[in-house]
C-alpha cells in the first residue's frame, strides 16, 4: 500500500508472529502495508438445483466465497463471502457480510482492538482492494466450461 | 431427533461401527477423501479408547451426523498431519484444548446426496453444538478444528466466537483449514 505506511510498519513486519491464541496481531498502518494474493474463490452450489430449470438455463443467485492471504511469515488469512449483483447492464462483484480472518488488530500500544472492531477495519480494507477481478478470473476459469449453461442457486444454510 | 456421545466403551452397543460406516459413506463415498476403509468402516490411528464420539441419530433412527473429539494432550490429526495450518504455531498440547474433527451432518435420505450437502440439513446446528457442548463438560476451553473452510460460516452462523489459524490449503481437491472455536460461553 502506501510508502509512508510501509516505511512506518516495517519494523512490525519483521517482527510478526502468531500469538498463543492464533491470531496474528499488527496496527492498521502494518496491515495496509502487507500485500494480500488471491488463494481460491468457490461458487456456493446447492445439491438441489430448482425443479424450473426444465426448459433451459436459470441464472439464480450466484454467491460465492474468496480466500486471500499475504506472503508474511506468518500469513495473513482472510477470507469473505461474496454475491454478483446485476442491474443496467452491469455485472458486478459485492462482498456479502464479515470478513473471516487470522487477524487482531492493535493500537499503537499493542492492545487488542477486539474482534468487533478488527472485522469492521478489515472489511473496509478489502472494500479498496480490487479483489473483484482476480475473483471473475479464477471463477470464469475454474466454471467456464459450465458458464453456457449456469444453474447455481444460493444455500447459504449449506455450509 | 437425538444426541449420542461418548468414547466408544460408554456408547450403546453397535454405534462405533454406525459412526465410523456413516464416515465411509460421507468423508469417503460422497466427498471422495482418500481415507482408510476396513469392512466399510472408515477409522484411522486417532479413533482409540479416549476419543469422544458425538452422534445425531433422526427419527427413524439414521445417523445425521457425527463428530470427533480429542484431548490435545494425546496425539492428534493437526498435530500429526496437517501442523502447517497452525501457521508457524507449535501444536497445542493442552487439556483445556480439545479437537474437533471428522464433523458432519449429511442427511442420506434427502433425494440428492452429493458433496454440497456436508453440512446441508438440520442435524448440522445441533451437531455443532452437542460437540462443543460435550467437549466443555470434559474441561474444554477452546475448539481446535481441522475442516473443509465452508465450516467457519456455520460456526458464525451459529454465533460462537471462533477465528481461523491460517490459510486453508488443497486436500484431495478441498480446501481445508484450522479454526479456533472458544468454548467457554458458548456451550
Amino acid at each position: 500500500m502506501n510508502s509512508r505506511g510501509h516505511w512506518a510498519s516495517r519494523g512490525e513486519l519483521a517482527s510478526l508472529a502468531v500469538s498463543p491464541d492464533g491470531y496474528v496481531r499488527l496496527t492498521v498502518a502494518a496491515f495496509r502495508a502487507i500485500r494480500l494474493a488471491h488463494l481460491l474463490s468457490e461458487l456456493d452450489a446447492d445439491a438441489n438445483p430448482p425443479r424450473s430449470s426444465a426448459s433451459g438455463a436459470c441464472l439464480a443467485s450466484i454467491r460465492g466465497y474468496t480466500e486471500w492471504s499475504s506472503q508474511t511469515r506468518p500469513a495473513l488469512s482472510l477470507g469473505w463471502d461474496w454475491r454478483i449483483a446485476t442491474g443496467a447492464g452491469q455485472v458486478r462483484y459485492l462482498r456479502d457480510g464479515d470478513v473471516r480472518s487470522n487477524v487482531m488488530l492493535v493500537d499503537a500500544r499493542r492492545r487488542d482492538l477486539g474482534a468487533l472492531a478488527t472485522a469492521v477495519l478489515l472489511c473496509v480494507a478489502i472494500d479498496i482492494l480490487d479483489w473483484e477481478t482476480a475473483v471473475d478470473h479464477f471463477i470464469s476459469n475454474r466454471y467456464a466450461c459450465n458458464l453456457s449453461n449456469l444453474t447455481v442457486t444460493e444455500n447459504r444454510s449449506s455450509l | 431427533m437425538r444426541v449420542i456421545s461418548g468414547a466408544v466403551a460408554g456408547l450403546p452397543e453397535g454405534y462405533y461401527g454406525r459412526v465410523t460406516h456413516y464416515r465411509q459413506r460421507v468423508f469417503v463415498e460422497q466427498l471422495g477423501w482418500r481415507l482408510q476403509v476396513h469392512d466399510g468402516c472408515e477409522t484411522d490411528q486417532f479413533d482409540r479408547a479416549d476419543t469422544v464420539y458425538v452422534m445425531v441419530e433422526d427419527d427413524a433412527g439414521n445417523i445425521a451426523g457425527c463428530a470427533r473429539l480429542l484431548q490435545t494432550t494425546q496425539p492428534y490429526l493437526l498435530s500429526e498431519i496437517f501442523p502447517q495450518l497452525l501457521n508457524g504455531l507449535a501444536p497445542p498440547r493442552d487439556a483445556s484444548v480439545w479437537e474437533l474433527s471428522r464433523f458432519a451432518a449429511m442427511d442420506f435420505n434427502a433425494r440428492a446426496a452429493t458433496p454440497l450437502a456436508q453440512f446441508s440439513h438440520s442435524a448440522t446446528a445441533l451437531l455443532m453444538r452437542s460437540a462443543v457442548a460435550c467437549a466443555a463438560e470434559r474441561g474444554a476451553q477452546r475448539l481446535i478444528t481441522v475442516s473443509p473452510v465452508g465450516i467457519e460460516r456455520l460456526i458464525r452462523r451459529l454465533g460462537l466466537q471462533a477465528h481461523r489459524a491460517g490459510p486453508p490449503i488443497i486436500v484431495d481437491g478441498q480446501a481445508i483449514f484450522a479454526c479456533w472455536i472458544e468454548v467457554s460461553g458458548s456451550a
